[in-house]
Order: C-alpha cells, then structure tokens, then sequence
C-alpha cells in the first residue's frame, strides 16, 4: 500500500480508514458535506487530524493523538492538491504558475518541467499568457499542469472538470486518463464518466466514513451504498437471503441471480437497471417475475424515457406507457422484474 | 438599469460631503498670493523645514513597512492568545490624540522615561532629535499600514498559499512569490495612507521632538508658526503639503495600476 490513512476530525464530522494501492487511482465520491473536501486538506496537512496517522510510500506524514506526534509541513508531503478552483497566481505567467512547483522543490530546470506538462495538456501556446486572461477549460488546463509538474508523490484532484463545458471536460478527461496511468492519486468527483475512466478503485463516503470501497468493476457493478448506486444508475434493495435465490425486504420479496450460493438469513443486496422494470397498473400472470407493490412519488425525464421513481425504486419506461397507465405521483403501481435481470449478492 | 442603485435622497448627503471636502482647500487656495508665492516657498525656514519633513516621513515610512507588514502577518495568517487584544492595540495610536501620543513616547523615550534613562547611560538621547520626529511619525502612521494590509489578507483568505505550499514552497518563498505580490494593492495603499499620516504629523512630533528649526521642525510645525508672523507663508507651505500629499496619491496609484 502507498497511501495509508486513518485519523478522526471530530470538528468536521471525520472519522476515516483510506488506502490505497502505489500507482492507482482512487475515485471519493460521496453526497455533498460527507467530508471528502476535507479529507484531501488533511492529507495535504491544510487541516490538522485530532488523532490516527497518515503514511505515504512508507513515511508517516502524520501522527498524533495517542502515539508518536508526528507533523510533516504541507511543502514537504510532496502532496499536490487541486482544488475545485484553479487558483492559479494572477500575479505570474502561466508559465510562472506551472513552473512554481519544480522551482520551488528544487527542480534544474523548473522552466522545462513547466513547458513539458504545459505541453502534456495541450496549453503549451497559453505560455506567455497572464491567468486572468484564460477561459475555464485553459485555466484547468494550466491549474492540472501546475499540480503535476513537481511530480507529487501523491496528486489530489478535487473536482477539476466539475465546472467545465461536457467538450472541455471530455478532452481534459482523456488527458488525465493518460497521465494518471502508474501515478497514486485520489480523485473526488460525483461524474459517473470520471469514475469509469479515470479510477481503478472507488470509495464512498458518507457521513465522515468511507460506507463503501472496492475496485471500480466490482462497486460498478455490485454497489453496496445507495449513493453509489444512484450514481452508476441502479436500483438497489437492501434485505436477508429467504432462500438460495431469494431476497426478503421492505419492499416484498425479490429472486434474483446470485453471485455465489447464499445461506438463509445471511444480509444480501438485490440490484437491477431501471430499464428492467415494467410497471403494471394490476399484477400480471405467467411466467415466475417479481412483482413489488410502490405508489409513484415522481416523474422525471429520462433521456427519450421517463423514469417513474416509486419509493427506493425507479423504473424507466416509454412516454407513451406514461399516458397509457395514467401515471401521476400517488398512482398505487405493480413494479415488475424478470429474475434473471436482479443481481444478488452478499454485504 | 433605471430603478436600481442608490436611493435619490442619497445624492444630497453625499454632495454636502463633498463640498465640505473641497470647499476648504479651495478657500486656502483662494488666499494664495500667486506672485509672491516664490519668495514664500524658497525661503530658506520654509526649504528647511520641507527637507526635514521629506526625509523624516520617508524614513518612518520605511520603519511601518518593515515592522507593519510582519504585523499584519501574524496577525491574518496566525492563531495566539490574546490576538483580538493585540489587533485592538494596534488600532490605538489612531485613536488616541497626537498630543497624548507624544507623551506616551516621551515617557518612553524620554531622558526620565521607561526606557531613556537605560538608552541615556549608553549614549543615546532620543527626546528632541531628528529620531523623535521619525519615532512620533511612525507611531501614528503604523497602524494605517497594519490594518489595510491585515484587512486585505483576512478577505483574501489563505487559500493561494495553501496551494503554493502543497507545491513546496517553503513559508519564506510563499510571502515572497505569492503573499506580498497579491497584496501588493493593499500594501501600496496602506503606505501612502501612512506617508501620508506622517507627512501631516503635528501634535506627537510637538510633544516629544519639540520645534527647533532644522532639527525638528517639520513642515506643519514651520506652518503653525508662520501662521503667527507671516500668515501668506502659512498659506504657500500649506498648498506645498497638499500638493506633496496629491503628488504621493496620483503616483502610488498609476504604480498600483501598472502593477
């Protein structure tokens, strides 16, 4: 492991557990307030931990509380971290911006280092340029170069295509995908895109806790969090394993395919797309299906569908299905879902 | 934009200040005697006092540089005990009368004062002196630089030297690189307030420098005592100041624009 973190913040509501792999990146996402912000402060050591300790390659950057007090200054963590902003220094070219970091650690050439990365994320014309004279997508662009040039041991992304326009973002996305191969870094994002394409492990927080990690094709797919289930699009039902391929929940009972057997009693998790739920006005015959009982809370667009949200659950279906069932919010619905669509597996 | 901004009443309040702003140096202009105005600038008290005016108040500027930016430092970026005592005691050369002011410092300075009779031993009368003057200036002009400088880094906020620091600068180069030159609007605001605050120095220098002619006999010293003998002199010194003080302004501004 390169980075291991475990300390408490009670003034912010933290109390976290995060590793991480040497080389890999890490995606934190988690509802507004659950404290990722904060957890990159304090990794960089802009926010002091009231006890744990932080390490990174080996070196306890930090230690406090009950053991051995330990406090690496922030400039010497060779921790970068971008915030949500660029913030780049209006009083310094953009060169001068990028070639802060490398001056600063030392670096020969800190001029070279900055054109390479200026460079690497196609800004290398913006050289000469003042900040305050960039659009968003050049000053994130300037702003990720400057946070890479020192060569972090451990890079910090905040957010950094949040506020930029779907191009932008995609083409900065595809950079960064190239440059975080190989390098430790800790992403916090809430775009399912930067999830799939920049992160090989995933860490839901909530509440000050790390509720859910994994690597990406396992949380992807097996989500243990509802927030992580939203995101990658899924609906997800929490319960306790009736029989083999049964699941007993609030909502009713649920067949699905597990992932491997399951033992009666054990707690279990039951997701499935909401493209994959039918909704009926009364229950239909025939083949075994599921069948749930839920009132529509809402209607939202859906792309070309609507996606009918009845409690936990959510169903996508045509516009024409819509006016057909005269569907409106306290409609009393039969959610239907094929067996074989339900993935079932273990907590 | 109709119906929006300032209520129109406003205009009335905000005019009346004006006036009462401009209409005294328009009416000490009014009393100048344009012809004789050489004779009354050049005259030998009147260069005198000029000259030990300009240096003392560039040097006491220099001093609330040095001194009020740390200050204002400590005070925005650092956390101790008693910091809102500190801030407040800062402010006090502001509020309290130049004459008392200059007591203070004679008590302090003095050859009887706290810290006079120990500087007197080794040689050093301060009371009186050239230095007083400076000393009298810069303990009423220091508080200007500290609180522009400190208000501007409050509401600037830390956050541009939390970046440079994770990029491994160093506190020292991030005062250096970043710090001062963000706050280099504020920092040359408030050093014209305090050149300025200084220039005009009256009642301290008085108290604790005395007026002797060259040594400490500042400018607005030589004009409250022309106004005795020769009020026409009076008149020519006091446009002189106010034309060193516009002078000051007009420059530190384009400066701060160029910058």
């Amino acid at each position: 492991m390169s980075l291991e973190a475990r300390f408490s913040v009670p003034s912010r509501g933290l109390d976290l557990d995060l590793t991480l792999a040497a080389g890999h990146t890490l995606a934190l996402l988690g509802p507004n307030g659950s404290g990722k912000s904060s957890v990159l402060d304090a990794l960089a050591g802009l926010l002091t931990p009231d006890e744990g300790s932080i390490a990174l390659e080996g070196r306890t950057l930090w230690s406090g509380g009950t053991g051995e007090v330990r406090d690496v200054p922030v400039y010497d963590r060779g921790i970068s971290l971008l915030a949500q902003e660029p913030l780049l220094f209006g009083h310094m070219s953009v060169l001068g911006n990028v070639a802060f970091g490398p001056r600063s650690r030392g670096v020969a050439d800190p001029t070279a280092a900055a054109r390479h990365w200026l460079d690497a994320f196609g800004a290398g014309q913006l050289a000469a340029r003042r900040p305050g004279t960039l659009s968003g997508g050049q000053a994130a662009r300037v702003a990720l170069a400057r946070a890479l040039a020192p060569e972090p041991a451990l890079l910090l992304l905040d957010e950094p295509l949040a506020t930029l326009d779907v191009d932008v973002a995609a083409t900065i996305r595809d950079t960064l995908a190239d440059v975080l191969v190989g390098r430790t870094a800790i992403l916090v994002t809430h775009d399912l895109l930067d999830v799939l394409m920049l992160a090989d492990e995933v860490a839901v927080m909530d509440a000050g806790s790390v509720v859910e990690s994994g690597a990406t094709h396992d949380v992807v797919t097996s989500p243990r969090s509802p927030f992580a289930a939203r995101l990658f699009g899924l609906n997800l039902v929490h319960g306790s394993v009736a029989a083999g391929d049964t699941l007993v929940c609030d909502c009713g009972e649920i067949r699905g395919e597990p992932s491997r057997p399951l033992r009666p009693g054990e707690r279990a998790f039951a997701a499935f797309r909401p493209a994959s739920v039918a909704v009926h006005i009364t229950a239909p015959g025939g083949s075994p299906r599921n069948v749930l009982s839920a009132t529509v809370s809402r209607l939202e667009p859906q792309g070309a569908m609507v996606r009918v949200v009845a409690g936990d659950l959510a169903a996508d279906v045509t516009a024409e299905a819509v006016s057909q069932l005269n569907l409106r919010p306290g409609t009393d619905v039969r959610l239907v879902i094929k067996a074989a669509e339900v993935a079932l597996y273990p907590e | 934009m109709n119906g929006l901004g300032v209520p129109r009443w406003c205009y009335v309040p905000a005019l009346l200040g004006g006036l009462f702003v401009a209409v005294p140096l328009l009416a000490i202009l009014v009393q100048l005697d344009w012809t004789a105005l050489p004779s009354l600038l050049f005259s030998e008290s009147s260069l005198t006092a000029l000259w030990l005016s300009l240096r003392t108040t560039v040097v006491a500027t220099v001093i609330c540089v040095v001194l009020g930016v740390p200050m204002a430092l400590v005070l925005a970026r650092t956390q101790f005990p008693g910091q809102s005592l500190a801030r407040a005691l800062v402010l006090l050369p502001l509020v309290v009368p130049p004459v008392v002011a200059g007591l203070a410092l004679l008590y302090t300075f003095g050859r009887r004062g706290l810290l006079g009779g120990t500087l007197s031993v080794v040689g050093i009368d301060i009371a009186f002196t050239t230095t007083a003057v400076i000393l009298a200036q810069a303990f009423v002009a220091l508080p200007f630089l500290v609180i522009s400088l400190d208000g501007a880094l409050r509401t600037a906020g830390a956050r541009y030297e939390g970046v440079a620091a994770t990029l491994g600068a160093r506190p020292g180069t991030v005062m250096f690189r970043v710090t001062l030159p963000m706050m280099l609007p504020a920092l040359a605001s408030g050093t014209v307030l305090a050149f300025a605050r200084a220039l005009g120095e009256f009642g301290a220098t008085l108290t604790f420098a005395g007026s002797l002619a060259g040594t400490t006999r500042t400018l607005p010293l030589e004009i409250y005592l022309q106004r005795e003998v020769d009020p026409q002199a009076a008149v020519a010194l006091s446009v002189l100041l106010i034309v060193v003080a516009v002078v000051v302004i007009g420059v530190s501004r384009r400066w701060v624009r160029a910058a």
